[in-house]
């Protein structure tokens, strides 16, 4: 894939050179060698918490509504044993994808068991929105070939871009942070359809009482204090959201320091529904790290040595 | 590329139509309609509940979750007419419940309740109203 030319590619040329640089970046396999062991270590995380009601779900056979791939799949309602198979295979093909043994296997292995996992967690009534960036993420981390080389990269690159073991970046590793780029904004960025289809239009719903409803039904203390004291502050509020769900797509074509920004701007409001809601879409948030030159985060003692 | 192009270009197809449809059933691509009905600044807000009773005592709050009942409050509130069709779907419920306090007599009953605010101009006004939605009761 890496060194795939625009004739090879099966797409027409023109296409082809638009394409390349917007899906196709050559970026570090460092990057995404990083951005991995953060992932997988995530996933552990999510399934020990957030999606652990897999396994309360084997006791509520009668709210099984599987969704359409659940039921493609042929997936029946989840049992213990069935949800603890599930559990031990993620967490062990979790601790070898992080160890960085056989990544594309061990990968493969978390991607097959995490999305029946993921699928079962939402097919018992509620349908979370703040996973598909991470799913999308684990589908594509196994795509990329060469990561096990790249753990000298950022140290050794070559003049000509490669390293004692290999090239140092690579077009497959590009499309797979842009794959999981591109979710982590679809998830801002899609919300607005239903918004507009559920409240009539966007101004109904910017100027709606949607975040007091939200607030009276699972704030915190101090979102209880704003309802009471100043509930004024709830319309810019959701003015201020809907700005940041439509305008995602910029993020995509941002650099350097606007692009740091515009993450500390996204994860600061993921901050404040937090803080206000309880609500902390984590699933997502840490997938924005695959806007970040995670590869530069190399051990301090190593950097030092090189910079002398 | 031609794959990798193409993958990408059908996830966010069936976003696409998972958001226009408003289908959840295509998860993970399916609508993404979290807090997308904008509440009427004059109207209400419910908030489904949950009440334990025992033989000849007072109904009292049960939280819903996993480490209570062993289902979330959404869960419930998107199977609400299933519940009210067949309240025997809350016994799961009560059974998970005394599961988990083993040194307790275990519940009789089951309520599955709402408790309604309503709203002027944006604000909570006046005292919450309370609902009992379906009541599920031990044979």
């Amino acid at each position: 894939m890496s060194s795939t030319s625009a004739e090879g590619s099966g797409l027409p040329v023109s296409t082809s050179s638009r394409l390349r640089p917007l899906l196709f970046p050559a970026l570090p396999l460092a990057r995404l060698r990083a951005l991995r062991v953060l992932l997988y270590a995530f996933v552990v995380l999510d399934v020990l918490t957030f999606s652990r009601d897999v396994l309360a779900h084997a006791h509520n056979a009668g709210f099984y509504s599987p969704v359409a791939l659940a039921r493609l799949l042929q997936l029946p309602a989840v049992t213990t044993p069935l949800a603890y198979a599930l559990l031990v295979v993620i967490l062990a093909g979790c601790a070898a994808a992080i160890a960085g043994w056989r990544p594309r296997l061990s990968g493969t292995v978390v991607a097959i068991a995490y999305w029946p996992w993921m699928l079962y967690s939402n097919s018992y009534g509620y349908v979370a929105h703040d996973h598909m960036a991470l799913m999308v993420a684990v589908a594509v981390l196994p795509t990329v070939a060469g990561v096990e080389r790249a753990r000298s990269s950022a140290d050794g690159t070559r003049a000509d871009g490669t390293t004692a073991d290999g090239p140092a970046t690579s077009e497959a590793a590009g499309w797979a942070l842009r794959a999981i780029q591109i979710a982590v904004v679809a998830t801002y960025f899609f919300s607005v359809i239903p918004k507009i289809l559920y409240s009539g239009s966007l101004a109904n719903w910017g100027n709606s009482a949607i975040l007091t409803w939200a607030s009276i039904r699972r704030g915190s203390s101090l979102a209880h204090w704003l309802v009471e004291v100043t509930p004024w502050v709830f319309i810019p509020a959701q003015w201020a959201g809907l700005a940041l769900e439509a305008l995602s797509p910029v993020v995509l074509f941002l650099r350097e320091k606007a692009l740091y920004l515009a993450v500390a701007l996204y994860l600061g409001f993921h901050l404040s529904t937090l803080v206000l809601l309880g609500i902390h879409f984590l699933p997502t948030a840490i997938c924005w790290a695959a806007f970040l030159p995670l590869e530069r985060l190399r051990r301090p003692g190593r950097r030092a040595l090189h910079s002398r | 590329m031609a794959w990798r192009t193409l993958a990408i270009l059908a996830c966010v197809g069936v976003l696409l139509v998972g958001g226009l449809t408003r289908s959840n059933d295509l998860f993970p691509f399916g609508v993404l309609d979290q807090f997308s009905s904008g509440t009427d600044p004059n109207g209400e807000v419910v908030n489904t509940c949950l009440q334990g009773i025992r033989e000849g005592g007072a109904p009292f709050d049960i939280r819903f979750g996993q480490r209570s009942v062993g289902i979330e409050r959404a869960d419930v509130e998107n199977s609400l007419p299933a519940i009210k069709a067949d309240p025997q779907l809350l016994a799961p419920l009560a059974a998970e419940y005394d599961r988990r306090h083993p040194d307790q007599e275990p519940l009789n009953a089951l309520v599955l309740c709402q408790r309604i605010t309503s709203l002027q101009d944006g604000t909570a006004q006046g005292e919450e109203e309370f609902v009992e939605v379906v009541r599920w009761e031990a044979s």
